[in-house]
Order: structure tokens, then sequence, then C-alpha cells
């Protein structure tokens, strides 16, 4: 009896171990048969995988190379600029705080000579230049720190680097003429203040698709938006326009895709966007939506909005149904309690 | 006889209760759920599993969570098992993401331009911009990928949203298909294979993050979502840097646009006989490049408005020195050619476009000379612009002798 008691349990436990593999085996694959969520790269992209650094050839042609070209710099920052002698020959660098202006076709030109020498005092506090003479061997390159101080009314800051060396070793006995070039590097500041911000066209409507008295009979709607810089900055801006219920998003569309890299003085984009994408029933349609523009100009948060009260018109033909039968029944009950055999 | 059927009893009641339990046990293990169509058979989700042997065979198996499993969990990889891993997506890698690599370096497939991202953005490579290429690792062609963009200098966190800008928050409409994040896909009916396919697109393939940083660190990786449930993990990061706005310039003196020559750079006109242009074999060549956006623009002046001689000038005008309208001789450029390697094209400046004796003059202030710009089919970026300009002057018989000399400054500056 014993025997039978020992050999029953030791049944039991087999039975029960197995049982359990069991249930993983038809309940969870065990994974390492299950290939699809394996997150193993196919040989070909292992390599991939790995940081990508930035390529540093230099370009066979001689050149000499300028960057920044033009940034962006709060006053009171610096940066460096990095200049390259990608030549045979040392070459020698002079470089010199220079005010640029914004050309009626859209491009930046460093401003007269006579005129720079008008703004001397305003330049010279404008640019902290951290060694303005450089002589930099062939194929080598130098950082120079430009600490950007202050703004210089109307124009653009920035340097300009002069080659030197062109000028040298000129046959003074023959009609000829020099060469020389030199590469400027502009500062973009974008600080706004709320005058300039004031000075922006920026403007939002909701035109719904069908309305009724100024109530939109449905969820669709024409977004207009424009905005124009009538201040005299280059301007980046970026941003969006999301339409609300309440406090519930409804759909949102970018603007910044449909903006230029930089608004120019004069510059004006409008844009229109159709929404259409409220898909809730139509009890959830009814109250008011607003179409929020969120702008990003020069790092300064501007929203404006335009609002709109929607009623489906199929909630209104129900009201209308409603309120006739209300009417119908009171003036049918109204008869009723008027009639001669209601009144006996 | 009374003590064993107790123990018999007993006995059988133990095994009766051990049987039930084992059976109950063995019911609900292997419990299913059941449709008209479809069964699953034990759905349970629970934690469990581990190792199990057998003569032939061991086994290391999960159930449920697979983190619940440290041994199935690497830096690198992860086992995922049994629902709902079965039917997630499966995680993107991705197979480039550059901004200043060439034909040598560049790992994407997809670039229009030869010369990876220098081919698209021009030399050193892009710097507001990027290109990202996922491989879809197996993924039908309808996945949907988010692409989570890191600035390692900010510490910042953003996503690829639709318009392929940059934003801190995402939604379901910033998870897109390889063809609406790259513009190309070239599987059968993804509709973007080749050009003339709806969603092709070569704007995308060029670089579809915008709005990014310049000579900033980056490092992207991906998700990938193909219905309800199926988000996968975050695959590998790929890093990348973009490069500054840069301008390239040199001059070079020469008879013919392969002169490279290094400074001091002068031409000399030698006699100048009256009544004759002159017009000397040397012509400057300008090579100009930059990968800024809107293009670069490069304006030529002079010291003395002319040629002067200490005490008189040839005066440069816009004018045909071979009519001479002011009989006063002249002095003055005309650009002899226009060529790049890639992107541009290089653009003469209306003063300078000019042929025959035709001059343009050049001042103490700045005339454009070359440009790139964005009109059109133009793209600002330029790839070895290379400038030819003809120098021509003529002196008449009233003109004063003497060594007549000039300086011509050429500014390159790039538009934002």
């Amino acid at each position: 009896m014993n025997k039978f008691l020992f050999y029953t349990i030791f049944i039991f436990c087999t039975v029960f171990t197995f049982s359990n593999v069991n249930a993983q085996e038809t309940g969870a694959v065990p994974t390492l048969f299950n290939t699809e969520p394996l997150e193993i790269p196919s040989e070909d992209n292992l390599d991939l995988i790995a940081p990508i650094v930035a390529n540093e050839q230099i370009n066979i042609e001689s050149s000499i190379k300028l960057s920044p070209a033009v940034i962006n710099l709060e006053r009171g920052s610096s940066y460096l600029l990095k200049i390259e002698n990608n030549t045979n020959v040392t070459k020698e660098f002079t470089i010199v705080k220079s005010a640029f202006e914004i050309t009626s076709d859209r491009k930046l030109k460093k401003i007269d000579d006579v005129l720079e020498e008008k703004l001397v005092n305003e330049l010279e506090e404008s640019i902290i230049i951290e060694d303005e003479l450089l002589v930099i061997e062939p194929y080598q390159f130098k950082n120079v720190s430009i600490e950007y101080k202050q703004p210089i009314l109307n124009y653009l800051n920035g340097v300009i680097v002069k080659q030197r060396d062109l000028l040298e070793n000129s046959d003074e006995n023959q009609s000829k003429l020099d060469f020389s070039g030199q590469l400027a590097s502009v500062i973009i500041d974008p600080t706004l203040t709320r005058e300039q911000l004031d000075q922006l066209k920026n403007t939002i409507t909701i035109e719904p698709e069908k309305s009724f008295f100024g109530i939109a009979l449905n969820s669709k709607f024409k977004i207009k938006t424009n905005i124009s810089n009538n201040s005299a900055k280059l301007l980046k801006i970026s941003g969006d326009i999301t339409l609300y219920d309440g406090e519930t998003r409804i759909d949102s569309k970018s603007l910044t895709q449909n903006y230029p890299s930089y608004f120019y003085p004069n510059d004006e984009v409008s844009i229109e966007f159709d929404f259409n994408k409220d898909e809730r029933s139509v009890f959830n349609q009814i109250g008011e939506r607003s179409a929020v523009k969120t702008l990003k100009i020069n790092g300064e948060v501007v929203q404006i909005s335009d609002e709109i009260y929607v009623l489906p018109y199929k909630i209104l033909v129900l009201l209308i149904l409603l309120l006739s039968t209300l009417m119908i029944t009171s003036f049918l009950g109204y008869r009723y309690y008027k009639s001669p055999k209601k009144s006996k | 006889m009374g003590k064993i059927n107790i123990i018999k009893k007993l006995s059988f009641t133990i095994v009766i209760l051990l049987s039930s339990f084992l059976f109950i046990h063995i019911v609900n293990s292997q419990a299913e759920l059941t449709s008209p169509t479809y069964k699953i058979v034990d759905p349970t989700v629970d934690s469990g599993g581990g190792r199990s042997e057998s003569t032939s065979y061991s086994m290391l198996s999960s159930q449920g969570g697979a983190l619940d499993d440290a041994r199935l969990l690497s830096a690198s990889y992860r086992i995922g098992s049994g629902f709902p891993n079965g039917i997630q997506a499966n995680v993107p890698i991705f197979r480039c993401a550059e901004s200043s690599t060439d034909s040598g370096s560049t790992n994407c497939i997809n670039f229009p331009n030869a010369n990876g991202a220098q081919g698209e953005c021009g030399i050193p490579g892009c710097y507001d911009r990027f290109k990202v290429e996922i491989n879809p690792s197996g993924n039908p062609i309808d996945t949907l990928y988010l692409v989570a963009i890191y600035n390692e200098d900010t510490n910042t966190q953003y996503f690829l949203q639709s318009d392929h800008t940059l934003d801190t928050t995402y939604d379901i409409n910033d998870y897109m298909t390889i063809c609406e994040l790259e513009g190309k896909d070239t599987r059968t009916g993804s509709g973007c294979e080749t050009g003339g396919d709806p969603n092709w697109d070569l704007s995308l393939q060029s670089s579809n993050v915008l709005n990014a940083n310049a000579n900033t660190n980056y490092t992207v990786k991906a998700r990938a979502l193909h219905g309800d449930f199926t988000e996968s993990d975050w695959g590998s990061e790929a890093a990348l840097t973009t490069e500054s706005p840069t301008l390239v310039f040199d001059i070079d003196i020469g008879t013919t646009s392969a002169a490279d020559t290094d400074g001091p750079y002068n031409i000399s006109f030698g006699n100048l006989t009256a009544g004759v242009v002159n017009t000397p074999a040397n012509q400057i060549w300008l090579d100009l490049g930059t990968n800024m956006q809107n293009g670069m623009t490069t304006y030529v002046k002079d010291l003395y408005t002319g040629l002067y001689n200490g005490t008189d000038t040839i005066p440069s005008q816009s004018e045909d020195l071979s009519v001479d309208a002011g009989s006063d001789g002249g002095f003055g450029l005309q650009i002899g050619s226009v060529a790049e390697d890639a992107l541009g094209p290089l653009l003469e400046g209306t003063t300078y476009d000019l042929a025959t004796n035709n001059i343009g003059t050049v001042t103490t202030s700045d005339t454009e000379i070359f440009s790139t710009d964005t009109l059109s089919t133009n793209v600002g970026p330029i790839t070895n612009g290379r400038g030819g300009i003809i120098l021509k002057a003529l002196a008449v018989i009233t003109t004063p002798g003497g060594v007549y000399t000039d300086t011509l400054t050429f500014t390159m500056i790039g538009n934002p």
C-alpha cells in the first residue's frame, strides 16, 4: 500500500512537471525558435550602426574655406570662426569688423567703405575679434573666437576675412591689375523686441464650409493664415496650427515647411489649410472650435486664435423636428383645450 | 483488519485527492479560448518558464514578459517571447544617417545625386538638414516608422514630424511609411518605386530631416508599427554631425580654366597702345563653392574706379570699347565663362554678362559678378564653381603716359 502511495505521488509529480513544460510550449512558443522578433541586423548592416564621423577630406582643388558663413547668435555670445588654408603656400589673413545690408533681391552685401567709416565707432563696440592677424600654413586651419557684443542699427554685424598676401611682390613698372579676395561671416541676431514683434502682421481666420448665422453646420473648415515681416530684421519662423474642441486637440498642421528658411523684410506668406478630420459622432461635434496658430519667431513664442461654434446640421434638423413636434403638440393641445368639447 | 481498511481508505482518499488536483491542474493549464473559427491554446501570459532538460536536449524558455528573464536580454539584443512579441513589427535599423559623406563614405542608396551628402548639399556637407534611410528589416511596405532625433549638444529629444521638421512631441501622424519618410521605396507596390509614382519625392531622397542645427551632434533611432499593439522597440542608434555653412574660394590666374596658381595674383596689360582694345591672354579664374541652401553672392570692386597712374585715370565704365562713346578710353571686366562640377549653376552678374568688346564697370562699391540662387530649378549650393573673367582696357591718344594700376577685390558672401 505504501508502495502504491509512493508511486502515486511519483506519477503525480512527473505529470505535473511535464504539464508545466507543455503549458510553456503551447501557450508561449519558446523564443529561441521565434525568429520574427529577433533584433539581429543583417550582416551587411552591422557596420552601419557605428557612428558616422564627419568627413574631414580636404578638397583637392586649392582653396580657402571659411565657416560659418552665417550664424545665429545672441548678443553677448561668441563663436569660433574657422579658416582653412587648403593651398600649397602659407597664407596671411586679416579679420576686420564689418556691417552688411539686405538687398532687395534677398542677398547680403557689405556696406560701402565710406558708410563703414562713419560707423567705425559702432563697429568697434559691436564685435571683439580674438586675433585679427592670422598666418596659416599650407593645409592647416585656425579657429578664431568672435564675440558679438551688440547690434548696429539697421545693419547686420559680421566680419570680413581678407587675404593679405595677394598684393605683395607686384612689379612696379608695368600697367597691371592686382587681385585680392575676401570672405564674409555674418551674424544674425535673433533677438526680437516686443515692438519688433508687434510690427509683424500675423492673422488667422477660420471659415466653415457651411454656416448658418455664423454657426458652422459641420466640422469642415478652411483656416486661412498670413504672416508678413514688416520689421527690418531677418526672421526665422516655425510653427503650426492646431484645431481644438475645448481642450481636446482635433487636428494640427505644420506651417514650418511652407515658410522660407528666413523671412526677409517685407516677405509675406499666406497659407490655407482644410481641416476635416473630425470623425466623432455628431453629438460630440457640438461646441466651440478654436484654431490656434503658434509661431516661434526667432525663439519667441507668439499665439493667436480664431473661434467658431459648431452645431452639426443633423442636430439642427433634429432640434427643428423636436421643436416643430413640440409646437404642433402644443398647438393641438391648445386647440383641444379651447375646443367646445373640452369646455363642456 | 480494521487498520488495513483504514490505511486502504486513507490511501484511496489521498489518491482520489491527488488525481483530482492533477486533473484540475491539467484542465486549467490547457485552457483554451475558442471561437467558431479559431482556437487559442493556453492563452496564459503569466511569467514563467526556465530551464528544461532531457537526455538529448536542453531548453531555455520564457513565458510572458521576456524581460523577466535577464538571460534573454543583452546590451544589444533582446529575445522577445510569446504574445504580443509574435505580432510585433521587426525593430528597424538605419541604413544611413548622413550629413557630410561623399561617394567613398556614404551608405545611403537613394541620394538623387552622386557623392553622398556632399552631392546634395555641396562641400563640406549639409548644415541645416540631413538624410536618414531605414532598413525595413523584413517589415511590410505599409509599416509605419517613428524617428527620434537626439541633439547631443543640448540634450534635447526631438521626433521627426510629418513635415520632416523636428519637434519635442509626436502623434500618430508622425509615423511614416518608407515612401513618406524617404520618397523612395524600391519594393514592388510601394507607390514610390520609380519617378512618376505618386509618392516618389526627390526632395526627400535628397534630405528628409529639416531644421537641424549647424555643427551639432545628433543620434537617431526608429521604431516600427504595423497595426494596433505591434509597435517595436527602438532600434540601434546612428550618429552624425552636421556641418557649418561654408564658403570655398580661390583665385587663379591663367589662360585656361585649368589654371591653379598661388598668390600673389596680378595680370599685366603690357604696353597700352592708343586706340587698340587691350585684352590680356591671362584671365582671372575664381573657384566658388558653398553648401548654403540659399546660395552665395560674389561681388567685385576696385580701388580707383579705373586704371590709375598716380595723377590720371583711364575710367572704368560700362561701354563698348570698340565705340568708346566718350573717346576717353576705358577699362572693365567681362565674364568669359562659367562652369561647375555639381549643383548651382553658377550665374553671371548682369553687369558683366557681356561679349566682344563690351565691358562692365568696376567701382569702389561692390557690384555683383557671380551668384547662385534658388529660382526655378536652380539650387543655392554649388560644388567647384569656376568663373573666368576677361580684362579689357583701351587707351586713347590723349591718355597721359605712365604705369597704370588698379586693385580688384572679390568679396564672397553667403545668402541666409
